[in-house]
């Protein structure tokens, strides 16, 4: 600031006296979660229940441990749409008394599917936790994939795909996670016109017999209910569904990336840049994670974060700038992004690679590292206060396979993480040199700004190559 | 939030940053605790307690939001939200941020139709620490030119990602209550026009603040793991002498009456499919008619169980998704306190038109204005409502600004724990009555929003 803006600042200041020393901090007070029970049923399918009483409600999950990463390479889709259909008709009931018992018991049923995963979720009031339980295990075990069903989500996923097509955010992820994974299964992220048409009833017959099996399969129950009773209704809902052996998936090596490589999305009309820029990361299980985590958070995975207060707070280039750390089964991903108007394409990414190679040159220290270890632990409490924070914690634990307690010694572990560790784990997660960056924009507006940028590979809304846009 | 389809989809809306983040009581038995007093000052305040993580909500709610900012100044009250992270007598520019986060804590503000609210979810060893923050910037603020201009740009950036550079334009929640309201402080753009949100002055930002940041135009709620005690004694030292304030008489905001549907079309540069939103004027919050609504919601509009999902998508199979409900992408059914929409948003098929869906949406309501609902659908429709509340109330965040708005609308935020009791009593010939006064083409405005260049 300078001299005469300090002059022509103004403070509001009502003349009061009072307490106006910064107080301190307490002692930490004791944190420790609710235990969960655990038992496998014969079948090989693994229940976890955990008791927590905020509200009388209660969260149901089963989780399949088959997601996209199992969708055939021009299937994408597969097993989002097999999630989605399997809660359009069982044996013994039809789309519409699904929908209408979820609802009475104060719930909705839906799909969610990720690389590594497909999970069936209800959540309800927890007086019909049994009854939710049941609701789930029949979309899983007893579906009838009616013809006329799928008809319908394969419109509606048409025009989602139509819609996503519109969205720059979507767009610049994209293209980012294909050019980082390549041939991996983890470039796909989503359905295209042509996997549509391609995937049949008999396509997901065959997806739904291989995957949907007990001994692929975790029920997550969290709320205000017995353990022993969701044992009891969990053995009775799923005691009879008969084992199978999923096939896994096959990973393809990522490609080796070694230079920036460029990709630019022409979005004609476009008034802001939509960019990310990143690479590839350990996968979830690493026992890295922690320090990969503190460093992404002191980089830009919090608000009071380095990216956040140079190119938000002091520049005014974004609003919504941020990075984040993605781990699956088999790899992981770190990606920042951000939408700035057109005129500031070049200084944003410019100013990224500035704060990566200070990352990576020196970590950082003292009472920023500290503050960043301070928060992640403090944030980890509030994530896990809710019933639906706590299910989806204990998913990831169960499905990538993380130690038993790692709820109980997550904060010490991140407590533990040394300057040394985080200089190190920069050099992990900050690829510099050899990165990729995927901008969404239009290209008459920014191309001036982009020129000290390596060969920039042009494609369009669907991912395929094109000429430079004029 | 009662709507989770609404609140979860446009969280980022208008707010300061885009993304963050026991007993056991018998079922029939649940209930919030509330302590509720009022300094002398004027500052409302109201204690939850709840110790079931060692985790506390310091939230503070003001009486003004964007409906009644300046005429010339859209997207102020918004601006100034932002402007409130920039600086106060103890506290540098964006240290509030660092303060929180180094603490263990994250925090958000957000700018709406009646308010505006301040929030942090601490360690609870955190308490003073976060009410010393927020008394501090409701004690004074510091404003520098240069911060001021850095935050026109954050947010003129916020309008282009959320409004300006997406497909839609946020038209059901933004463009939606623009066309369908008549009176210009329910009827402008409140996200704010670029040109105006550059406009604003230091002066501007004086006046707005010794206006309406004053003590006895706001609440502080903490809930969480501590007691009433601990709280008012803290809200007495941090806030106690913080003067009151003469707050000017509200504006008149009451929209006239519609009487004849307004329909509009709207051409679309960045979209690829076409959609049509529409809304319908409700009646005043907490009425008979209110409540017959908020129950008719969850029926007409939760979920792939609804009537409008069920008609729309599956019988005639030209759509391919159904949002909607009160202060639509902006909050719930309570958080409000003025003219409010009910509003829609139908995703449809290109080789449709906006028509046909309204066709559709007309027969589904007619239905109900005919035959009503029957006595298995209300109590459905009172145990899925019930238990949508129960999420609100499950802790942080959603509890506090519900609290916070019974407080500041009602003078009672108890009412947290009679709303579902005032919801019992609603009866199907009440909800039949409400839809035959209020789900009329009369009372609605629709925005017909198609690709440019037509669909591809």
């Amino acid at each position: 600031m300078n001299r005469a803006a300090a002059i022509a600042a103004f403070t509001l200041l009502a003349a009061v006296a009072g307490a106006q020393d910064r107080p301190g901090v307490g002692p930490e007070r004791p944190f420790q979660l609710a235990p969960r029970v655990e038992k496998t049923l014969a079948n090989g399918l693994r229940v976890v229940v955990t008791r927590q009483t905020a509200v009388p409600k209660v969260t149901v999950t089963l989780t399949i441990l088959s997601g996209f990463s199992s969708d055939p390479p021009d299937l994408t889709g597969l097993a989002q749409m097999a999630a989605d259909i399997v809660q359009e008709g069982t044996r013994t009931r039809n789309s519409r008394q699904i929908r209408r018992q979820a609802f009475a018991m104060g719930g909705s049923l839906t799909a969610g599917v990720s690389q590594d995963f497909s999970s069936l979720s209800t959540r309800g009031l927890s007086e019909y936790a049994a009854q939710l339980i049941d609701l789930v295990g029949d979309v899983a075990m007893n579906p009838t994939l009616p013809e006329d069903e799928l008809a319908i989500l394969r419109q509606q996923h048409l025009q989602t795909v139509s819609r996503q097509k519109s969205s720059p955010q979507f767009l610049s992820n994209r293209q980012f996670r294909r050019a980082v994974f390549g041939e991996h299964p983890y470039a796909r992220t989503s359905e295209t016109e042509a996997s549509l048409g391609a995937i049949d009833r008999a396509k997901i017959e065959a997806f739904h017999r291989a995957h949907y099996r007990p001994n692929n399969a975790i029920l997550l129950v969290v709320g205000d209910v017995e353990p022993n009773a969701i044992a009891a209704a969990a053995e009775k809902t799923f005691g009879a569904w008969t084992k199978g052996d999923a096939p896994r998936p096959s990973f393809a090596a990522p490609p080796s990336l070694v230079g920036r490589k460029v990709y630019f999305v022409q979005r004609p009309n476009s008034i802001q840049s939509s960019i990310s820029i990143g690479n590839l990361a350990p996968k979830r299980s690493d026992p890295r994670w922690f320090e990969l985590t503190v460093a992404n958070t002191i980089f830009g995975g919090a608000f009071n974060s380095r990216i956040v207060r140079n190119i938000r707070e002091e520049k005014g280039y974004t609003y919504s700038p941020g990075s984040a750390m993605t781990g699956f089964a088999d790899a992981g991903f770190y990606r920042f992004s951000a939408d700035v108007r057109n005129e500031v394409t070049g200084p944003t990414i410019a100013e990224v690679f500035k704060e990566i190679d200070l990352m990576r040159a020196r970590g950082a220290e003292g009472a920023e590292l500290q503050g960043a270890k301070t928060y992640l632990r403090g944030v980890f409490p509030i994530q896990t206060s809710t019933q639906g924070g706590l299910a989806t914690l204990l998913n990831t634990m169960y499905v990538f396979g993380l130690p038993k307690d790692y709820p109980e010694t997550y904060r010490e572990k991140i407590a533990a993480v040394t300057q040394e560790q985080v200089k190190k784990a920069s050099e992990t997660i900050f690829g510099s040199d050899n990165s990729v960056i995927a901008i969404v924009g239009d290209w008459s507006k920014v191309k001036d700004q982009l020129s000290s940028l390596n060969e920039i590979t042009f494609v369009d809304v669907d991912g395929k190559p094109t000429p430079a846009p004029q | 939030m009662p709507q989770p389809r609404a609140t979860c989809r446009f969280a980022v809306a208008l707010g300061l940053v885009a993304t963050f983040a026991a007993a056991v009581p018998a079922a029939d038995t649940f209930s919030v605790p509330v302590v509720y007093r009022k300094l002398p000052n004027g500052l409302r305040v109201v204690v939850s307690e709840n110790h079931a993580a060692p985790v506390v909500v310091v939230e503070v709610m003001y009486r003004i939001g964007f409906r009644i900012e300046p005429r010339n100044r859209t997207g102020f009250a918004h601006l100034f939200e932002h402007l409130m992270f920039q600086g106060s007598e103890h506290v540098g520019k964006f240290e509030h941020v660092r303060i929180v986060n180094e603490n263990g804590g994250v925090l958000n503000g957000s700018t709406r139709f009646d308010h505006t609210n301040y929030f942090e979810v601490m360690p609870s060893n955190a308490l003073e620490l976060a009410m010393w923050l927020e008394a501090d910037r409701m004690r004074s603020l510091k404003l520098t030119p240069e911060n001021l201009q850095n935050q026109k740009d954050v947010v003129s950036e916020e309008v282009r990602v959320n409004v300006l550079n997406q497909p839609y334009g946020a038209f059901e929640w933004l463009g939606l209550p623009q066309k369908a309201n008549t009176n210009w402080y329910n009827a402008h753009n409140f996200y704010g026009d670029l040109s105006d949100i550059q406009a604003a002055t230091l002066e501007d930002v004086k006046q707005f603040f010794d206006t309406y940041y004053a003590p006895n135009n706001a609440v502080l709620v903490v809930g969480g793991d501590t007691t009433p005690d601990e709280v008012m004694k803290l809200a007495e030292k941090h806030f106690g002498a913080i003067p009151q304030r003469q707050v000017p008489a509200r504006p008149d905001i009451k929209e006239p009456p519609q009487t004849a549907e307004k329909t509009f079309s709207e051409s679309d540069k960045l979209a690829r499919t076409p959609a049509v939103a529409f809304g319908y004027h409700l009646p005043e919050r907490m009425t008979k008619d209110f409540f017959a609504l908020t129950l008719l919601d969850p029926l007409l509009v939760s979920d792939e169980s609804a009537k409008m999902y069920q008609a729309l998508v599956k019988e005639n199979q030209i759509a391919s998704n159904v949002t909607g409900g009160f202060n639509y992408g902006l909050g719930n059914n309570f958080d409000y306190n003025g003219p409010m929409l009910y509003t829609f948003r139908v995703d449809y098929r290109p080789d449709v038109k906006g028509d046909d869906v309204l066709k559709v949406v007309d027969k589904v309501i007619n239905a109900v204005q005919e035959h009503g609902v029957t006595d298995e659908e209300l109590k459905q429709a009172k145990v899925n409502f019930r238990s949508s509340f129960l999420d609100t109330l499950e802790g942080g965040f959603g509890r506090s600004d519900l609290l916070a708005a019974l407080a500041l609308y009602d003078d009672n935020p108890n009412r947290i724990n009679t709303i579902l009791a005032e919801l019992e009593k609603v009866t199907a010939a009440d909800v039949q009555q409400a839809a035959k006064k209020y789900l009329v083409p009369a009372n609605r405005t629709s925005i017909d929003r198609r690709p440019a260049g037509g669909a591809q």
